[in-house]
């Protein structure tokens, strides 16, 4: 079987409630969210790695998230990120507004095949 | 080894120089592709293969510039309403001054009294006009919650517009004060109209601080901008309905002020309902 493509769409918009889910669990950094990402999905969602980085950094001037510089346990430099209150605000907002979706969808194809 | 960091020292000046990515930004992603050097070596593969992958997997320059230049133009979008906020302010400015050179070349004002009327009500207006904003903020988001770029340039707008407010405030309260000192005998004298005007003045500091300290909280700098209209609009209104006083004009207002802070307060009460919840209800409704 082909493997499956997310269309460009699809990944743009599940990119903000993957990314706070993430950041949910703990802090992280870019190469461990797009890592993570790619083996929950079984690497159905593979992002363009340099594309995850304008994301976070729109996520961090919306005030969702916030960013600080740490090092990694090699000694090299590198960003951290972290959900901010409102992130968990607007994380609650995107489940809520993903179940609808996932709901109707579910509820459409499963009258579908009955 | 040498080969890899004098390749990586080219892709960074190669992405200063054609995405404009800020050190910040190269620094991050140099982490990034380090850690898929390293884990691709680990891997099996030799660092100059592993380099060539880490490398196309994070985008051509051309690419990631793009990227970033559409979260700078984000950035730099402007809201509808902020835009027509702008305008009203420069149409109020304008009228204001052409009604005050009107009335002096009639005769019927001093420079000195022209001064202080356009300048106390452009700073009013302007804390008015930001209340303004409160409105179509709390009327937006009843439908949908605001995009990030709607609300940094809302906080942008808030910001200039209350420094105006405050600065042609403070400009029109002393010149008031100076004609006073001319004309009256006084500097200051705690009327209605002067108390309004300073509480105005104390209420725009407030908001600055406000903006300024709290960048991110544009739904709470929102909700305190009906109060800043409260505020003003009692000021302004709320002397004329007293039987005496320097600006009491018997005009009658106490309709329209008890209307508009009525307005107000519904106002209020609807920014404080979650983002979204009108369009929810009509679609629940269905």
């Amino acid at each position: 079987m082909d493997r499956m493509k997310l269309t460009k769409d699809l990944i743009a918009a599940s990119a903000t409630p993957l990314i706070l889910s993430l950041l949910e669990e703990g802090e992280s950094y870019g190469y461990a969210i797009m890592r993570r990402v790619r083996e929950l999905s079984g690497g159905d969602i593979a992002w363009t790695d340099g594309m995850l980085y304008p994301v976070l950094h729109r996520l961090e001037a919306q005030g969702l998230i916030q960013a600080r510089w740490g090092q990694s346990e090699t000694g090299r430099k590198r960003k951290y990120y972290a959900l901010r209150a409102s992130g968990k605000k607007a994380l609650r907002e995107q489940k809520e507004q993903w179940s609808v979706v996932q709901q109707t969808l579910a509820r459409l194809w499963g009258a579908q095949h009955a | 080894m040498r080969d890899i960091e004098r390749r990586i020292a080219e892709w960074r000046r190669t992405l200063a120089e054609n995405a404009g990515c800020t050190d910040d930004v190269l620094d991050e992603l140099e982490s990034h592709l380090r850690d898929e050097v390293d884990r691709l070596v680990q891997a099996g593969e030799s660092e100059g293969r592993a380099l060539d992958l880490a490398l196309a997997r994070l985008g051509t320059p051309k690419a990631l510039g793009a990227e970033f230049a559409k979260l700078e133009r984000d950035r730099a979008a402007t809201w509808l309403p902020v835009r027509l906020a702008h305008a009203l302010l420069l149409a109020l400015a304008a009228a204001l001054v052409g009604y005050c050179v009107a009335r002096l070349q009639d005769g019927r004002s001093s420079v000195l009294l022209a001064s202080h009327v356009v300048a106390v009500t452009l700073g009013y207006g302007a804390t008015l006009l930001v209340g303004g904003l409160a409105f179509c903020y709390v009327a937006a988001r009843a439908f949908n919650a605001p995009r990030p770029a709607q609300l940094e340039a809302l906080t942008r707008a808030v910001l200039v517009m209350t420094g105006l407010a405050l600065a042609a405030t403070l400009l029109g309260v002393l010149l008031g004060g100076v004609w006073a000192r001319d004309h009256l005998g006084r500097l200051w004298g705690w009327d209605p109209k002067e108390t309004g005007g300073a509480i105005v003045l104390a209420w725009d500091a407030i908001m600055i601080l406000f903006c300024w300290r709290r960048p991110s909280h544009t739904h709470a700098a929102m909700l305190l901008a009906f109060a800043g209209n409260a505020i003003v609009a009692t000021a302004w209104l709320g002397p004329n309905l007293l039987a005496d006083g320097l600006h009491a004009y018997g005009a009658p207002g106490q309709t329209l002020l008890g209307f508009v802070l009525l307005a107000h307060a519904a106002m209020l009460a609807l920014g404080l309902a979650p983002a979204g919840w009108l369009r929810r209800a009509a679609i629940s409704g269905r």
